[in-house]
């Protein structure tokens, strides 16, 4: 019985490796030059977390989110936040039709599976906790009614990390809801060169990939990545790791207990991207950058700088017990 | 004995005696020691004399007559000479002699440490038990033994460690036997050649003069004198020099053999050492661990993967690039190795990873994984990691 069922996982592995290699081909042909913030984001999708992407306008943050979009055969949405979103602009609202003499219920574009919010602390607080529930729960109340939200759903949001005035910056417990911080950065210079014959002639916005698989593949996909194997040895190492990191700042900061799964779930998912049946500690320090970034409260260097701190200072260990 | 009925003219090749009897009463005849040939006054019938035992002589039960001179002739060199007889023939053994040696005797054999090997018998082995006697036991006129004590040469030999002279003959003869060589216990006088009167040119012997020594046939039949009593001039037989040099191989087999262990560890050692001489010692290194790595996949119970990087792992120490403990293998092998051409350490690390981090390895894993394993043992050699890994700024030094 018991082979039966490994049997059956390989297969299913088999299947997600496949269709994970594909979204990986395509969606760096959407984004030229930026494997890596690609096969991370395909990460972050896989582990069904939230992606915040920290760049400076024109870098690829939206082609990224509608690509992501695209491939998984989602409904893509987006809003540009300013000062003045308010809510329900996110979340939808209640309207009274006179005609049907019944409030209707308006959702706004959180309803979509891929939610890119653009210029995320330009929005008030108040505005970016409507998302928190969202996030989080995957779910949104309104007037007492509590919508749910699409099993896939994911937010990609972005900020501008040279501007700060007139923004709002992301609160502790907001930026814990995100999986990941990711900087795409500007591509080398061929790659550029490459775009630019690429673009002669051409109109913009017809560059939308088709999609690679449906929803429900995703969610399948996202069910495999969770049930990766995760040995002992290599939990203790995050572990580890993540109480390092909270030593190195004092116990004031660091990554929580959620951050930790978290963690382990993007691990899981850059395991399955490198078509890997169980995850490696070299996994868990491949998106420790990113993963612990967001939960730091530090800037991208200075939090880069305290995790490789924290992976020097915890022995990687060599095999152990299976978990 | 050659019995002649004239006097013996003196030479040099002979010692002549004259030897008076006093008032000793017996019909056995003193003679010198290795005497060949006697004669008694007017006596000239052969048949007049018995010879009851070899180099015994008796006038055939009548008492030798005080006064009566015996006239004999001895091979040259007196007493001091009388051991020193050049052994030409190997001791007789015969297993009778042991019928009544008590079952004891052997066991101090043991305690003394010598080898009652059969391959061991011969005049060494002869030597060595007259020596370990007269070493281990203290001459001692006025020894006595307790009166509940039944056996006097255990007592000497086990306990009192202490001896009257006529016990250390017995107690030869009875370890001889025990060895299987036909001992007899020999009884006579010993006359020392400093109370012999110049002017009367004679050497007059006492009661206090009568001794005990033991001699042992050697295979021509000759009865060769041994004297284990300390205080006596009498030397050894004249062991020719291969009978101790093939004694000396003989027993160094057997202590080799004893010790095969040991020698065999000391000289894997010593092996070693002339490798590290010759080779280097990272080559040593590196062969006792390539070594236990082949030792470690002949058995079924060791995974490949693991024993191969348990190997990699030293010549990566051997070579000067150690992983580091906070280090992956994956990292560890990008950072000495990932220009490589070859792709057998990448596999490998995969191999690692997998059954180190991954699901129980199915046997086609197995199969594979000692595959990949034993290519990258083949490939990821002391030398090639030292000539990937020479600059200094890529070396980690532990902090």
């Amino acid at each position: 019985m018991a082979t039966v069922m490994i049997k059956s996982d390989r297969i299913n592995l088999d299947e997600s490796f496949g269709l994970i290699g594909r979204l990986r081909l395509r969606l760096r042909e959407t984004l030229r030059g930026k494997t890596e913030a690609c096969d991370l984001a395909l990460a972050c999708l896989l582990a069904r977390g939230h992606l915040l992407i920290e760049d400076p306008p024109g870098l690829g943050k939206t082609t990224l989110a509608k690509g992501l979009a695209a491939l998984v055969g989602g409904r893509f949405a987006r809003i540009q936040c300013t000062p003045d979103l308010l809510p329900t602009d996110i979340t939808g609202f209640t309207l009274y039709n006179q005609q049907t003499r019944s409030f209707e219920f308006r959702a706004g574009p959180v309803f979509a599976d891929v939610l890119l919010a653009d210029e995320i602390n330009r929005a008030t607080p108040r505005t970016q906790s409507a998302l928190l529930e969202a996030m989080a729960e995957r779910q949104v109340t309104i007037d007492d009614d509590c919508h749910l939200l699409a099993r896939g759903f994911f937010v990609v949001a972005t900020q501008n990390p040279l501007e700060h005035l007139g923004t709002y910056p992301l609160p502790e417990a907001q930026l814990d809801r995100f999986a990941m911080r990711l900087s795409i950065g500007a591509p080398d210079r061929a790659t550029e060169l490459e775009l630019l014959q690429e673009a002669r002639g051409r109109d913009r916005g017809d560059d939308a990939p088709d999609a690679v698989i449906d929803q429900p593949a995703l969610e399948r996909l996202q069910e495999t990545t969770a049930g990766l194997l995760v040995n002992d040895a290599v939990a203790g190492y995050l572990v580890d790791v993540g109480r390092t990191c909270r030593e190195l700042r004092d116990g004031t900061g660091g990554p929580s207990p959620r951050g930790l799964l978290i963690w382990q779930r993007v691990a899981q998912a850059w395991a399955v991207i490198q078509g890997r049946d169980h995850v490696t500690p070299d996994d868990v320090r491949h998106v420790a950058g990113p993963v612990l970034g967001v939960r730091l409260e530090l800037s991208p260097a200075e939090s880069d700088r305290l995790v490789a701190a924290a992976l020097d200072r915890v022995p990687v260990p060599l095999g152990g017990r299976r978990g | 004995m050659r019995w002649q009925g004239v006097p013996v003219p003196s030479s040099d090749t002979a010692d002549t005696h004259a030897i008076t009897i006093g008032s000793v009463r017996s019909s056995v005849l003193p003679l010198p020691a290795r005497a060949d040939a006697m004669r008694i006054d007017k006596i000239d019938r052969p048949d007049f004399f018995r010879t009851p035992a070899d180099d015994v002589v008796t006038l055939d039960g009548i008492e030798v007559t005080a006064g009566t001179t015996v006239h004999a002739q001895s091979l040259p060199g007196g007493v001091a000479a009388v051991g020193a007889i050049a052994v030409t023939a190997p001791p007789a053994v015969d297993e009778t002699a042991r019928n009544e040696v008590p079952t004891w005797a052997g066991d101090v054999l043991d305690a003394w440490g010598i080898d009652r090997d059969p391959a061991a018998a011969g005049w060494p082995q002869v030597v060595r038990i007259v020596a370990e006697i007269q070493r281990r036991i203290v001459r001692d006129d006025a020894a006595s033994t307790p009166d509940d004590c039944p056996d006097t040469l255990r007592h000497m030999l086990t306990v009192s460690h202490r001896g009257r002279p006529y016990d250390f003959a017995g107690a030869a003869a009875m370890l001889l036997r025990e060895c299987g060589y036909p001992t007899r216990v020999v009884g006579g006088l010993y006359v020392s050649g400093e109370r012999r009167d110049v002017r009367s040119r004679r050497l007059v012997a006492a009661a206090d003069d009568a001794h005990v020594w033991a001699e042992i046939r050697d295979a021509a039949g000759r009865w060769i004198p041994l004297e284990p009593t300390p205080g006596y001039r009498l030397r050894p037989p004249t062991v020719p020099w291969t009978t101790w040099a093939l004694d000396g191989l003989h027993r160094l087999a057997a202590w080799m053999r004893a010790r095969a262990a040991t020698i065999a560890v000391i000289g894997a050692g010593l092996t070693l050492l002339a490798a590290a001489a010759g080779f280097g010692w990272r080559w040593c290194v590196d062969a006792l661990a390539t070594a236990w790595w082949r030792q470690a996949m002949r058995r079924g119970d060791v995974c490949p993967a693991r024993a191969a990087w348990h190997l990699i792992a030293w010549r990566a120490w051997l070579a000067g690039c150690p992983r580091r403990p906070t280090e992956t293998v994956r990292d560890w092998h990008r950072r000495t190795l990932a220009s490589a051409a070859a792709d057998e350490p990448l596999s490998f690390v995969t191999a690692f990873e997998q059954s180190a981090y991954g699901r129980h390895a199915t046997p086609r894993d197995r199969l594979r994984h000692g595959q990949v394993a034993a290519a990258a043992a083949r490939h990821v050699t002391v030398a090639r990691l030292r000539q990937r890994f020479t600059t200094e700024s890529h070396r980690w030094q532990p902090s």
